[in-house]
């Protein structure tokens, strides 16, 4: 027989399961690739690229640690797992930084600290992101959405998730509720790298269950219970499958609340810790702050479950109680009894609760006049939700929609593609996050992309929201606050009662190393400060809110002393003088907006104007520059008051911090002549003159608006230079206010504005407002002339070697030429109509003697996706066109062919079918079209004016 | 399937030697017969150095208290009383006899009258214990006052891997079996009698089910470890719940094993005490896995070359692979209790060392007893016995279910024990 002696002893058992520590990590690793694999689809490499860094530092901070406490290094794989389900935690576009803080977090201090595997007192991974979240964040609220237009590659477009509150857009063109579950389900909606795609996270737990890696108890009841707190907290079965898909929910179930060493041990422990995590999930995220509840939860759940394995122990097999029976398994009975009962609530209620739509929200009806606006809702949060359809005009057309969710908060929030084009999307990053006033801001032609088109929709259909959400009535009104206002950072008319709310931003210079941002949000009722709420200050030198709360402007304006008793240092004063100026303005800007007068467009200067309750008189806001050095210019802003014709008081907006302030003894109580003939505006320091002479300029244009505005004459729209007309206090005779602009050459457009009076059938005097100090126009050209020696004027060089002043004159020509025209309407017994198809007005013509017809119209180049405004004076007599005066028309050349139409009578013209020019384009034509239809519209009338009419 | 509550599934291997019918094991040159064969304090010798003994004869009395008899398992010379190691590693009294391959034997004396006395005196004269192995002398057990138990159960579970002696004594003494478990009835004072057998031996059951009736029911069991703890195959037969800390007859139940039931039978019937038992040698490591009669005393060295032991055999263990003691030495004799002797490869055997505990709640999944040794252990680790009771220490009943789970190979079954030891001693 075989010598048997190499045997060795060990004790019972003496074979095992197979199962060991190493083998269970893997086997949670394999089950999390799917997530990997399909987060790196639908987020990018960038997303990988966050994991692997963060399951790199976990295993090295775990190693690191290891070394410096002298132990051996671990081989478990439990540090990869952490760093995994912590990386697939992050939102795809986090910064690197987050995944390393988090993977040392998580390792080091949660785990390591507490003694190692099995002994961290809480879900590494879930405080780590509670800890990312408090610490970063904006960060990590920063999701980004799964491409939707088929590619599932993202293409990085911010997308808030559902419970951010994000629209979804339904999957494969499916809408309503189960295309946006579905969507919701396959992933095409924001969130972090893992937890989206359900499947992906089911297929893992699926594995996991399988080979006996997690118990299924928890993930079934966590999510049972969820479903039926959803049911209870939301009144909504249709909330519960979008609710169960998001926010990191079906993820957690699986992988973070089943972690061993945080979870009980025992089976029906197990059931009551998924219980709670359901019941405090959902009640955080309804009634709490954080959109997501889930990594709260399970942190908190994991803090009571020591609690829970030392309270309540399962019965044994076979103890007894002290009076010797058997000893009931109360545990047991109760959690088959709570899910069962969760079970049957469900499945009771949900098929028969209407499946509303995913959050309840209300409709409010839109007009039909809305060009891009189809349908509004707002839901009890107050934010408010659209969908915006168009037909852009881009080679092969494009029919756009998106669903676009506009914040209580009056931001863009959201903007959900429901249909473009694949290959000229819009850039949504331009608008996301923005406020009316930023999105108006964004000029026209500046949204590069490649989308143009499309950005410039999508700009006009959210303007188009913001304009629904003010018409529907709603208080919350954003205001845009006019330029020159330095500190106020937001307006916004809050709640019911019409408050005026404004954030009001400085920087403020303590000393020569250090500037202190301010930040206030100042609360404006009855005319009185009623809060102000600090949002950034100095800890130390606080602004001394008792000064201002419950004052008037005129009291906050007088306060001299605004040192702090006991304050050592002057910072604080210095803050209550920064905030001093802050309120005063907030009063200004409420000023404005109450009591807002329009300003007639073409202004250098001016930026508002209202009929003040502040001041006595009517307030004029005027911003500008003033030259001081010749790299230095002073912003300057001031509030002028002008009563009874004269400068009443002016009060600083913004001016030089540096001493270069205006000489306001000069211009106070002086009227429009007194101050333009002010030569001598220095004050001996040439640095406040330059300041003096813009001050000037703009209480000379305050004056000119103030006497638009009191002699106010209505005239019709249309005119292509005049921007307003009155009857002139100041000149006497009609004044005319017209703007307009010269091409100096290639790079510069020169812009125009002049008063012109005209008294007496000719141009009495133009007061310049606005030209280019280089090419002036020549006046006396024009002066003293009447309107057939304007039109008759062929020379207007002034011999210039530059043809730029003749540029200029030539413009200003045409826009007396104008005004005469608007002189005769006004003159001429003037009827305004309101409901003809072309006619704005109807008057006796004394310049050309007959019946005058103002006509407004367009020529439709659909084509070129444009119109061309038109505006004609036709004057018709006995019977025939008399003269055709144009006042607008096409600037590129397709002027209408006047010959066609001037001597003609009705029928003649009734009769013209070919309009044609000969000219290649078709757009002359369709402006004779135009103004066929216009003439003939005329005729109508004089036919019923004039003639046998019973 | 009605079951218990958690156990674990550890691989049968019982192919190795189901099918090996029972033969006549080696016949030693020398016996050294333990004293000690069974709870209790050991048996004294009656019989000194010199003496000519035959088989069955009488070599050791029961001692005071709870003991049994120890009987000769060949003929020979009695070369005296000697201390020999055993299983546990320590010196005690064997009776080494030589033997003279004569094979001159002796019987007991019939029986006059099968009644519950006689019965019962005769499973204490022949010395009969538990042969599962819990070897607790059976009479004592099957003594207790009348009409406390009315079920007799016979443990035919045989849960633990590779052994197979108890089911080719289903299988090839059927009748005698039944014939013993009557006499058991009678012993107890049992109505009727459940045999219990997992479902991984569907012929033992078929067999066992054609040859009883009236009172002897035959009960298929789902095939778990540890079907054949005592509290829990009680459950799966009778429904009823031994309350903890208490015996099985305090809820009027008996739990017999079928070796010894037909011990009983052959103390009975055939006159015959008990020297001798069925066991299977097994594993990857014999050229012969077998089930063979081994007469008590036999060195282990024989019963290795007897079944060609292999060289590459890697543990050798008394028992079975969950529960079974480790052989160091092939010196050791076999006893009333040997239910088998493994010879484990590598493939079939594994040292392990300890790793954190993950905290993952599988030995809590696996206790049958509903214990947690997770939280027994770090009590223990922290000489918090008060907690360990807490967490039912006291209840272990040593079936390594844990150990089997725990993924971090952690000694759990051990330090369950080691508690339960602690708390007695300090009396918590």
């Amino acid at each position: 027989m075989a010598e048997i002696k190499n045997y060795n002893v060990a004790i019972s058992p003496h074979k095992l399961d197979s199962l060991n520590t190493r083998r269970i990590m893997l086997d949670v690793i394999i089950a999390l690739l799917p997530c990997v694999i399909i987060g790196t689809l639908y987020f990018g490499l960038y997303a990988l690229l966050l994991v692997v860094i963060c399951t790199v530092t976990c295993f090295v901070s775990e190693q690191v640690y290891n070394l410096v406490r002298k132990k051996p290094f671990t081989t478990d794989l439990s540090a990869i797992v952490t760093g995994v389900i912590l990386g697939l935690n992050l939102p795809a576009r986090a910064p690197w930084y987050l995944a390393v803080i988090g993977g040392v977090f998580a390792i080091v201090i949660v785990k390591m600290l507490f003694g190692g595997l099995g002994k961290n007192f809480a879900n590494p991974a879930a405080t780590a992101r509670v800890f990312l979240l408090l610490a970063y964040g904006g960060a990590m609220t920063r999701f980004i959405g799964a491409d939707i237009s088929g590619n599932l590659i993202s293409d990085g477009t911010i997308a808030a998730t559902y419970l951010g509150g994000g629209s979804v857009a339904g999957l494969f063109g499916k809408e309503g509720y189960w295309g946006g579950v579905l969507s919701m389900f396959f992933g095409y909606t924001g969130g972090s790298i893992g937890e989206t795609c359900v499947p992906a996270i089911l297929l893992g737990g699926a594995y996991l269950m399988v080979r006996r890696v997690i118990d299924w108890r928890i993930p079934l009841v966590y999510l049972l219970t969820s479903a039926f707190m959803v049911l209870v907290c939301y009144q909504s079965a249709g909330e519960i499958l979008p609710q169960l898909f998001s926010g990191g929910l079906m993820f957690a179930a699986f992988f973070m609340a089943t972690d061993y060493a945080t979870s009980p041990k025992w089976r029906m422990n197990r059931i009551l810790y998924a219980i709670g995590l359901g019941v405090f999930t959902v009640v955080i995220r309804r009634f709490g702050t954080y959109p997501e509840g889930v990594s709260l939860a399970i942190l908190f759940m994991n803090l009571l479950v020591p609690a829970m394995d030392t309270f309540l122990v399962p019965v044994r097999f076979g103890q007894m109680t002290k009076s010797g029976k058997p000893k009931p398994q109360v545990m047991k009975w109760l959690m088959r009894a709570l899910c069962i009962a969760m079970a049957a609530t469900l499945a009771i209620a949900a098929p028969v609760m209407e499946y509303t739509r995913l959050t309840r929200r209300e409709n409010i009806p839109v007009s039909e006049s809305y060009e891009y606006v189809r349908s509004m809702q707002k839901d009890i949060r107050g934010n408010f939700y659209f969908n915006v359809q168009d037909s852009l005009s881009v080679p092969g057309g494009q029919d756009v929609e998106y669903n676009v969710t506009i914040g209580s908060i009056y931001t863009v929030k959201d903007i959900s593609p429901v249909k473009q084009s694949g290959k000229y999307k819009a850039e949504l990053s331009l608008f996301e996050g923005k406020t009316y006033s930023e999105i108006e801001e964004i000029p026209a032609g500046d949204m590069q992309t490649g989308a143009t088109i499309v950005n410039t929709s999508l700009r006009e259909m959210l303007l188009e929201c913001y304009r629904a959400i003010n018409d529907a009535g709603y208080e919350n009104k954003e205001y845009t606050v006019p330029n020159g206002f330095s500190y106020i950072d937001s307006y916004v008319k809050a709640g019911f009662g019409g408050d005026d709310l404004f954030t009001v931003k400085t920087e403020l210079k303590i000393n020569d190393e250090r500037t202190q941002p301010l930040e206030y949000v100042v609360r404006l009722k009855e005319n009185k400060v009623f809060s102000v709420l600090p949002v950034t200050q100095s800890g130390r030198y606080k602004a001394e809110l008792s000064f201002f709360v419950g004052k008037t402007y005129e009291e906050i304006n007088a306060l001299e002393d605004l040192t702090v008793s006991g304050d050592g240092v002057v910072s604080a004063t210095k803050t209550n003088v920064a905030l001093k100026e802050m309120l005063l303005e907030c009063f200004l800007a409420a000023d404005f907006q109450k009591n807002a007068l329009s300003v007639p467009a073409g202004f250098q200067y001016l930026s508002a104007a209202a009929d003040s309750a502040l001041f006595d008189g009517r307030a004029y806001l005027a911003v500008g520059q003033a030259a001081i050095t010749s790299s230095y210019t002073q912003p300057l802003a001031f509030v002028i008051v002008l009563k009874e014709g004269k400068v009443s008081e002016i009060v600083l907006v913004k001016q030089s911090t540096e001493d270069y302030t205006a000489e306001l003894s000069f211009f106070v109580g002086k009227n429009y002549q007194a101050i333009k003939e002010l030569t001598n505006l220095d004050t001996g320091d040439p640095n406040i003159s330059a300041v003096n002479i813009t001050l000037k300029a703009m209480i000379l244009e305050c004056f000119i608006a103030e006497d638009l505005i009191a002699g106010a004459k209505t005239l019709p729209a249309g005119f292509s230079y005049i921007s307003a007309a009155a009857d002139s206090a100041l000149f006497g005779g009609s004044a005319y206010f017209v703007t307009g602009s010269v091409e100096i050459n290639a790079d510069k457009i020169q812009k125009l504005a002049f008063m012109v009076m005209l008294e007496g059938g000719r141009v009495s005097s133009i007061e310049s407002i606005m030209q280019s100090g280089k090419y002036t126009a020549e006046l006396s050209f024009f002066v003293g002339k009447t309107y057939e020696e304007i039109s008759g004027l062929t020379d207007l060089g002034t011999g210039d070697p530059n043809t730029s002043a003749t540029k200029t004159n030539t413009a200003l020509k045409a826009m007396i030429l104008e005004c005469f025209l608007a002189e005769d309407m006004l003159s001429g017994g003037m009827t305004l109509k309101e409901d003809a198809a072309y006619i704005r007005a109807e008057y006796n013509s004394a310049l050309f003697g007959g019946d005058a017809y103002y006509v407004t119209g367009y020529a439709d180049l659909s084509e070129y996706n444009y119109k061309q405004p038109l505006s004609y004076i036709v004057v018709i007599k006995d019977g025939r066109v008399l003269t055709i005066e144009p006042v607008k028309q096409s600037t590129m050349g397709y002027t209408a062919e006047l010959t066609f139409f001037i001597g003609k009578t009705a029928e003649v013209i009734k009769g013209l079918t070919n309009l044609g020019t000969g000219d290649p384009q078709t757009s002359a034509t369709r402006t004779n079209t135009t103004l066929k239809a216009m003439i003939l519209e005329c005729f109508g009338e004089y036919d019923l004016a004039g003639g046998d009419r019973a | 399937m009605f079951t218990f509550a958690n156990g674990v599934h550890p691989k049968g291997c019982k192919y190795l030697s189901a099918e090996e019918p029972i033969m006549r094991g080696p016949e030693p040159k020398q016996v050294y017969v333990p004293l000690s064969q069974h709870i209790g304090v050991a048996a004294e010798p009656v019989v000194e150095s010199g003496a000519y003994v035959r088989r069955g004869e009488l070599i050791g009395k029961a001692a005071k208290g709870l003991s049994a008899n120890v009987y000769s398992p060949v003929s020979g010379t009695v070369r005296g009383v000697v201390g020999h190691i055993t299983l546990a590693g320590k010196k005690r009294d064997h009776i080494l006899i030589e033997n003279d391959f004569k094979d001159e034997s002796v019987s007991l004396p019939p029986l006059s009258e099968i009644s519950r006395e006689s019965v019962l005196g005769r499973i204490a004269e022949a010395g009969i214990v538990g042969m599962g192995g819990a070897t607790f002398p059976t009479a004592v057990k099957l003594g207790v006052e009348e009409g406390k138990v009315d079920t007799l159960v016979i443990n035919g579970a045989e849960c633990e891997p590779y052994i197979t002696c108890d089911y080719r004594i289903m299988k090839e003494y059927t009748h005698e079996l039944i014939q013993g478990i009557k006499f058991t009835m009678l012993a107890c004072g049992a109505k009727r009698a459940v045999i219990g057998v997992e479902k991984n031996k569907p012929e033992a059951i078929t067999v066992l089910k054609e040859a009883c009736g009236g009172e002897i029911t035959v009960k298929s069991l789902k095939t778990k470890y540890p079907q054949g703890a005592e509290k829990q195959l009680v459950y799966c037969c009778t429904k009823r719940v031994i309350p903890e800390g208490k015996l099985p007859a305090d809820a009027g139940v008996v739990v017999v094993n079928i070796h010894t039931a037909f011990s009983i039978y052959k103390a009975v019937e055939e006159n015959t005490p008990c020297y001798e038992r069925v066991m299977t040698v097994s594993g990857k490591a014999v050229d012969k896995p077998c089930n063979i009669w081994v007469k008590n005393g036999t060195l282990l060295r024989d019963i290795a070359e007897f079944c060609d032991g292999k060289e590459d055999c890697a543990r050798i263990v008394s028992g079975g692979p969950m529960m079974g003691e480790p052989v160091f030495s092939l010196k050791v004799c076999t006893g009333k209790g040997m239910s088998s002797l493994l010879f484990l490869d590598e493939t079939e055997c594994e040292s392990k060392s300890a790793e954190p505990c993950i905290g993952c709640g599988k030995c809590v999944s696996a206790c049958p007893m509903g214990l947690s040794p997770v939280f027994i252990e770090r009590a223990l680790f922290s000489k918090d016995y008060k907690e360990a009771k807490h967490y039912g220490a006291e209840a272990c009943i040593g079936c390594g279910c844990c150990s089997y789970v725990c993924p971090a190979k952690r000694f759990l079954v051990q330090s369950v024990k080691l508690a339960k030891k602690k708390i007695k001693e300090k009396g918590i």
